[in-house]
């Protein structure tokens, strides 16, 4: 057994029944197992005399129909089975009694009292949910019949380390699944990868499906891009899809890692699938039943420096004599040493010449997050329903930096007829992000400011003077204008970002007849951004405007719709030991997005920050339009309990590709055989045994447009002049082919010692064929970037998850599970047999290239010049810009973790520790920080210079010394890199929490449950190896920028309270 | 029940039939831009997109700007590879103007009715390439700007010597096929709006410019060359500051160059010490639009107070100094603020946010002139009178900035017979390049250029303390600049077939005419 299942078992049995039943629900399970087994094998043989056809649909509480659901005749061996769409046939005399009973599920006995038609709700066994995983296309199916590698992610946990975006909540949680938070705040993305990067592309995120139907979860904003300092727009990050997303509303999350798991989603399903179903009510003992959820967080800003505390501000030694000398050398701290003596400071007051250890605690907030949520659900024979409303409000560790949002959900179903049930799903989330800090350039950066500042200063003269009083204009801390004084960033500028996103579903189910039925559905995703962004008039950097007053304003607003229509037909037919279940679909996905907004730049009037008020006027417009139609199908057969094989197949057409090659047909093949039920000699304590095997091909496509050039007019004319433009630096390929990933996987499960002990161990082999990727070329091309066909690319992995209960006692039960994913990524080949190709750059240091024969995502960066023999060559003391090398890759090859749970009574306690290993981090901080003299290593040559130890061309060793700014500044001027690369491996504890149900102490009253939860999530590190930070830091989810860590917001340590009411 | 199997077979086959990549090709059109447009506009842009920006080196290179500062802004200052700065020239030129005029090229050239456009393009290209092998020595040419047309991502890099052949043929052969009875692109030519005549002109003088860089290596050649340029049978070269070719900024397209140095910049770049001491010990009446110094200089211009333009108060920024060493320099005048206190651009004339951006002048074309005159090149003319002539259009020039009053007759004519200034046959050629020096301020890659060649004016190296050896190897002064890091990390083969070709990627390797 899983361990997620495992311990969600543990979480709901401690909270929800006694200890007691237990041993009845095993013998219970035992029993039922038996019963299908048997039932199965005498199906064939059932005598027809004296009996009447019966007939029905067997659902779950949520409407899904079941399928391969055992249905026995009390008393006799006569039994059948359900259809792929919960159908079923059975021949019973009329008084007889029909037992149902179906993995997961709680066994249901019925008296026929000579009825034809009986349709069956099943109610979940709480204790054997976890086997039941849904799959693509939302099919739930037992865990034993999959062939491939599909996780269901124990939805208590995610509750147990809440996080504003609850794809963050998943780290560490699934062997394979890959998640770095984004440390943009609360309103921020996450970057969750499965089984590596399938592609070199910039964005191999999941696909995200609710409900049957996928969301867009790309990240927005410029802080995942390449931004555009000129209009106003800073890089941001504004958040993805999975942020609309209640913790509260998921009732069930399967990941499906592997590309046969997520076949189906054929060309979406290049880098797995994570399904989300989301609760859609259940029968309450009266009336309707209110949830009411409450959580309160609190962020606290870590400090990893270690600076050096010897020498402060100032340049050369010389000590900062004027005003004027301290506000140009803020970011310097290559003054003299520390002597307590007074000195000019940059509010203009004399204090004492000392350290100041405290910036990051000074500048930064604690964060807070308060998230309350209440859901009403209800049920009747005819159907269920689900409320729910959920509001966060989040306060980011920067000032003036928050975020809210508000997450409405309604699950409907309800049954026409016993023959036609319609489903309902929506979720309207609205948020607003204000003032989401700016990342990943150096202006507005708060981050960069305050981590580069001179280590004498204090944050609060900064604040005291960020602004001239008679000007108004902003007063930076040094002479780089483009380090903005962060108390003006936060206080001057603004952006704001309000979205209105509303996704879900309205499918209809018919069935036809017991071993057939159709379903329609229309799913969509659609959103609004609307957002407006200054640059202050008066900031430092910005060029005065001929006439009136610097700055720009900018606005847009930006619409997302995606609608899938899709039909879906089933059969299922059963003779003898085989049977059959067969579904065949179709879908069409018309994706558009469109964006109008206006940027100005200078004003009339001060201040004003509207369209009417610039000077300068430039319309923004884009549009995009995508289709992809879709038809596939999916086969399963079955030999008696225990072997079953599963292929699927789709074919996509895709608008943005070449006519000539627009179509891609996508098999799978699957198969799983639970050796367990065959093999007679095995002993008692060997309660579960299962092989898997799969292989799959998946794919993808391009964006619109990619195949022509195409021109564009200048937004204002030149002089009179209109002005032409070829609106790309992407030269356009016309001629892409879809990308092809296959993938191979063997997977084998077994489960020892009454279940005590459970494996789960999965290998893969994945090729990826044909990417489509913008790889750098030669700027003498004409265009910066081109769109081709890359090469190949591998991924081979190993996966594995260990669960054991030491401990399962009356009062005390510990489980602990271990998860741990080895991948290895190999460049196999690249277009036109290049030897690389270039992705991204860091913003002072570093290069992401994918290189043949290496992993993926190859760090790279100028080293020192060197001689042949590889000393470093030194003219007059100072080294020299040398070749671009290679020090490894920017992803991990070994993630893991290391999760325990611990009952006692009502308490529940939790912690998880969890690894990545093996990959390499550019630190585009060390080197500003070795460059500014913060970094310990800038404290060689403050006196008497700086002797290289490199030699002269000679081989005679340096001797010359040098400066030390003048030595730590040419890292800059030549841009090397090597001395600032780091092993980016570690070991953190993620979450330590604590539950209590008190229930126990409420029996009396009107709340039925009770349940309250403390936990810290990121406490400590255990052990890492990057200078003065954390090394996941990040400052873009997009994987062309991996590795390449510049001044981000500091990693948070959360405190939090959460507590659950049911009424 | 076979019924409903039967319709769903159908639905299936219908769904099928009705093909499933309907409508596909419009749905991949993009409604909100163009497939094609008139040529004249990507024309104007590839005008306006080739003033690049050039102080970072060769401003600094030719001793007119001067910054003490490292690190990111260590270039020229200091002798020094610096790739942000270094690579302006190649990322700009080609995905900009390059691209641009290829495209129209490509386009024009089997329409005669446009065939006026297509030569003008030819001939400006021609000069964009010229920029790029004076500043880089061999660069892809003939595989350059086929990214989209050819699928040639990653070209071969020419000799350059060979491709300096073919913009020669291009300046002629473009030129010839101007045809003054042809239509024009009217106003849509940010520089004569379109008179053929001026762009005859145009073509001509760069040939005399390109010609003149022959002098070192190919005196016949260079000869040859600017006799042909001046031929009025083929339109001659220009003949008045009317043909000057320069983009006029505004303020909506600002001029990029000034921004910077108007804004982040603005306290970190001065004067260049030779500079200023040229113009003052000579009396130059365009000192007063070129050098100033503010009371604050820190500060956008509006709060920047007073502006001394008073001539004697001047004083340039001496090289080899870093921002902590340059107050032990002789002469150190103290800072204002964090600013040091000396000269300036003047932010309301050659730095106005909206300044032209002069690209070949009649000053310069009159100076070349001077040179080929004094040289026995060219029989009619005299060597003295183009080179007054070069200085006073340049001085008339300087109105285009903003200068006001604009400098009087008298001081023109007071300047001609200024001690050093006053023509002297015996110091023709550091004369001539001396006021090409002055002639091409801002036009800086043609200023290095013609140092390069002419060895004038006479500047002493900069020896600033930790600069690239190459540069010492080379007798002190930057001979080139470094391709791209870019270039190096993606088209390393190709890059380094040239490296193998032309000497050493650093600074001291000399392009092919200046050896």
């Amino acid at each position: 057994m899983k361990k997620e299942e495992l311990s969600k078992r543990v979480y709901e049995r401690s909270f929800v029944y006694s200890f007691t039943k237990r041993s009845l629900y095993r013998l219970n399970s035992i029993i039922m197992l038996i019963l299908v087994l048997f039932a199965v094998r005498v199906t064939a043989k059932t005598s027809r005399q004296d009996e009447i056809s019966i007939h029905g649909v067997v659902r779950d509480k949520s409407g899904l129909p079941l399928s391969g659901v055992s249905i026995l005749v009390k008393g006799t061996t006569k039994g059948s089975t359900t259809n792929g769409e919960g159908g079923y046939v059975i021949l019973a005399p009329g008084n007889a009694t029909l037992v149902f009973s179906y993995v997961g599920f709680l066994t249901q006995e019925v008296v026929l009292n000579s009825k034809t038609a009986l349709d069956v709700v099943l109610t979940e066994d709480p204790q054997q949910l976890g086997e039941v995983v849904v799959t693509a296309l939302g099919i739930k199916r037992e865990n034993r019949k999959l062939g491939y590698s599909a996780s269901a992610v124990n939805t208590a946990q995610l509750a147990e380390s809440r996080t504003t975006n609850v794809g963050n909540s998943l780290v560490g949680k699934v062997a394979g699944l890959n998640v770095s938070p984004a440390p943009t705040g609360p309103g921020g993305s996450s970057k969750i990868r499965l089984r590596g990067q399938s592609s070199f592309g910039g964005n191999n995120s999941p696909l995200i499906v609710v409900n049957g139907v996928p969301i867009n979860n790309t990240p927005g904003g410029a802080a995942n891009a390449a931004g555009d300092g000129n209009t106003g727009e800073a890089n941001t990050d504004l958040g993805d899809g999975l942020q609309s997303i209640n913790p509260d509303d998921i009732e069930s999350m399967t990941v499906l890692k592997g590309a046969a798991a997520a076949a189906l989603y054929g060309f979406r399903a290049k880098d797995g699938a994570i399904i989300i179903t989301t609760k859609s009510g259940q029968e309450q003992d009266k009336g309707i039943g209110i949830t009411f959820n409450s959580s309160f967080q609190a962020d606290q800003p870590l400090d990893y420096t270690d600076f050096q505390y010897a020498y402060g501000q100032g340049e050369y030694g010389i000590r900062n004599e004027s005003l004027a000398d301290v506000r140009r050398t803020g970011v310097w701290s290559f003054g003299p040493r520390f002597d307590g003596l007074p000195i000019m400071q940059h509010d203009g007051v004399e204090r004492a010449y000392l350290p100041n250890k405290n910036r990051v605690k000074d500048f930064y907030r604690v964060g807070s997050t308060f998230t309350n949520s209440v859901a009403a659900s209800g049920a009747n024979e005819k159907g269920s329903f689900r409320v729910s409303f959920a509001n966060t409000d989040a306060n980011s560790i920067v000032p003036n930096s928050d975020f809210n949002k508000k997450i409405f959900n309604l699950g409907l179903n309800y049954n026409l007829s016993p023959d036609f049930i319609i489903q309902v799903n929506a979720n309207y989330a609205n948020e607003f992000n204000n003032n989401p800090p700016v990342l990943n350039q150096q202006a507005f950066n708060v981050n960069q400011t305050v981590y580069t500042l001179a280590n004498s200063i204090d944050m609060r003269w900064l604040e005291n003077a960020y602004k001239d009083p008679l000007t108004g204009d902003e007063i930076g801390p040094s002479r780089f204008t483009d380090r903005t004084n962060p108390y003006w960033s936060i206080y001057e500028r603004f952006e704001t970002q309000k979205r209105d996103r509303l996704f879900g579903n309205i499918s209809l189910r018919y069935t036809i007849a017991p071993w057939l039925w159709i379903q329609g559905r229309v799913g969509q995703d659609y959103f609004t951004n609307v957002r407006h962004a200054n640059r202050p008039t008066g900031t430092a950097m910005l060029p005065v405007a001929p006439t009136g007053f610097n700055g720009n304003y900018f606005q847009n607003t930006s619409t997302f719709r995606e609608r899938n229509i899709d039909f879906l037909l089933g059969v299922n037919q059963e003779v003898g030991d085989f049977g059959v279940e067969a579904t065949f679909g179709g879908n069409t996905m018309d994706q558009q997005s469109e964006r109008m907004g206006t940027s100005v730049t200078n004003f009339f009037i001060r201040d004003l920050y509207t369209v009417d008020n610039g000077q300068i006027k430039n319309p923004l417009y884009a549009y995009s339009h995508k289709r992809v139609n879709s038809l596939f199908g999916t086969v399963d057969f079955s030999f008696k309990d225990y072997l079953f094989l599963n292929l699927t197949g789709r074919n996509d057409w895709f608008s943005t590709l070449n006519p000539a090659s627009n179509s891609a047909f996508y098999p799978s093949v699957s198969t799983s055989f639970v050796f367990s039920q065959v093999l007679p000699s095995l002993p008692d304590w060997f309660n579960f045994g299962k092989l898997r095997a799969s292989y799959a091909e998946v794919g993808g496509d391009t964006d619109p447009y990619t195949n022509a050039l195409y021109y564009n007019i200048e937004n204002n004319l030149f002089n009179g002049v209109p002005l032409g433009i070829i609106s790309a630096s992407v030269s356009p390929n016309a001629n892409l082919r879809p990308l092809t990933v296959k993938e191979t996987e063997v997977g084998l499960e077994f489960k020892l010692f009454d279940n005590r002990l459970s494996v789960d161990v999965a290998g893969y082999n994945k090729l990826t064929e044909d990417e489509i990727l913008s790889v750098d070329i030669s700027n003498a091309s004409g265009f910066e970037q081109t769109l081709v066909n890359v090469g190949k690319l591998r991924n081979k992995g190993l996966e594995a998850l260990l669960t054991i209960v030491p401990i399962d006692k009356e009062n005390v039960r510990w489980e602990t599970a271990f998860n741990y994913a080895y991948n290895k990524s190999e460049v196999l080949q690249l277009a036109d047999n290049q030897p690389r190709f270039d992705v991204g750059t860091g913003e002072y240091i570093g290069i992401v290239s994918h290189e043949v024969g290496y992993p993926m995502a190859s760090l790279r960066g100028v080293d020192y010049l060197r001689n042949e023999q590889g000393e470093i060559i030194t003219s007059n003391g100072l080294f020299l810009p040398g070749n671009i090398v290679t020090y490894g890759s920017a992803i991990p090859p070994h993630t893991g973790g290391w999760l325990n749970t611990l009952t006692y009574r009502g308490i529940r306690f939790f912690t998880q520790i969890d690894f990545k290993a093996g990959h390499k981090l550019i630190s585009n901080s060390n080197f500003n920080w070795t460059r500014h003299g913060l970094h310990k290593n800038s404290l060689v040559g403050r006196e008497g210079g700086v002797v290289f130890p490199g030699v002269n061309t000679d081989r005679t060793p340096n001797t010359t010394p040098v400066e030390a700014e003048l030595f730590y500044s040419q890292y800059r001027s030549a841009n090397v890199a090597t001395p600032f690369v780091y092993d980016a491996s570690f070991i953190r504890c993620r979450t330590i929490s604590l539950g209590y149900d008190l229930s126990r102490f409420l029996r009396s009253t009107f709340i039925k449950t009770l349940n309250a939860n403390l936990f810290v999530n990121n406490p400590f590190i255990i052990s890492k190896h990057v200078d003065n930070l954390d090394p996941e830091t990040q400052y873009s989810t997009s994987d062309l920028m991996s590795g390449l860590e510049t001044h981000a917001l500091p990693t948070t340590r959360t405190y939090g309270l959460n507590v659950n009411v049911n009424f | 029940m076979n019924k409903n199997l039967t319709y769903i077979w159908m639905l299936l086959l219908f769904i099928v039939n009705s093909s499933c990549d309907k409508n596909f090709k419009e749905i991949n059109t993009n409604p909100a831009l163009a497939n094609d447009l008139d040529l004249n506009y990507l024309f104007s842009n590839a005008q306006r997109l080739s003033a690049i920006v050039s102080y970072h080196y060769q401003a600094e290179i030719v001793q007119q700007i001067n910054t003490p500062y490292g690190g990111q802004l260590a270039a020229g200052n200091r002798n020094i590879i610096n790739d942000q700065h270094a690579n302006e020239a190649f990322n700009t030129l080609f995905t900009g103007p390059i691209r641009y005029l290829i495209s129209v090229i490509d386009k024009t050239a089997e329409r005669p009715d446009e065939s006026n456009l297509y030569n003008m393009a030819r001939i400006w290209k021609a000069y964009c390439f010229q920029v790029l092998v004076d500043t880089y020595g061999d660069v892809p040419y003939t595989e350059a700007g086929l990214g989209y047309t050819e699928a040639n991502y990653l070209p071969k890099y020419d000799a350059s010597a060979t491709i300096y052949e073919s913009l020669i043929r291009e300046y002629i052969e473009a030129t010839d096929a101007l045809d003054t009875d042809k239509g024009s692109i009217g106003t849509g030519d940010l520089f004569y709006a379109g008179d053929i005549a001026k762009w005859k002109k145009l073509g001509n003088s760069l040939l005399l410019r390109i010609a003149m860089r022959f002098t070192k290596i190919d005196e016949e050649k260079a000869k040859t060359l600017v006799n042909m340029a001046i031929d009025p049978l083929r339109g001659g070269v220009m003949n008045s500051n009317a043909d000057n070719a320069f983009v006029l900024f505004n303020a909506n397209y600002t001029n990029s160059t000034s921004n910077a140095l108007l804004a982040g910049e603005r306290a970190n770049y001065y004067i260049g010490k030779a500079f200023v001491d040229f113009l003052k010990d000579h009396h130059d009446p365009r000192l007063r639009y070129i050098a100033v110094k503010y009371d604050n200089p820190s500060n956008p211009l509006e709060t920047a107070g007073n502006a001394n333009t008073n001539p004697d108060a001047q004083q340039g920024m001496p090289y080899g100094y870093d921002e902590s060493s340059i107050e032990k320099a002789p002469g150190f005048p103290g800072k204002i603020g964090s600013a040091f206190k000396y000269s300036q651009f003047n932010r309301a004339t050659v730095i106005r946010l909206e300044a032209p951006e002069f690209l070949v002048s009649f000053s310069q074309t009159q100076l070349l002139l001077a040179e080929a005159s004094y040289r026995g090149f060219i029989v009619n003319g005299n060597t003295g009178t183009y080179y007054n002539n070069g200085i006073l259009a340049h001085m008339e020039q300087t109105s285009l900035y903003g200068a006001d009053p604009a400098i009087s007759a008298t001081e023109k004519e007071t300047y001609l017979h200024e001690p050093g200034v006053s023509f002297d046959p015996n110091k023709a050629l550091q004369q001539i390049n001396e006021q090409y020096w002055i002639s091409s301020f801002r036009n800086w890659s043609e200023a290095w250029a013609n140092f390069r060649r002419s060895g004038y004016p006479s500047l002493s190296p900069i020896n600033f303390p930790s600069q690239d050896p190459s540069v010492t190897n080379s007798g002190g002064f930057i001979r080139r600049l470094v391709y791209p890091l870019r270039e190096l990390s993606v088209n390393s083969v190709n890059m380094q077939e040239a490296i193998n070709r032309m000497g050493a990627n650093n600074l001291g390797t000399s392009v092919f005419w200046d050896q």
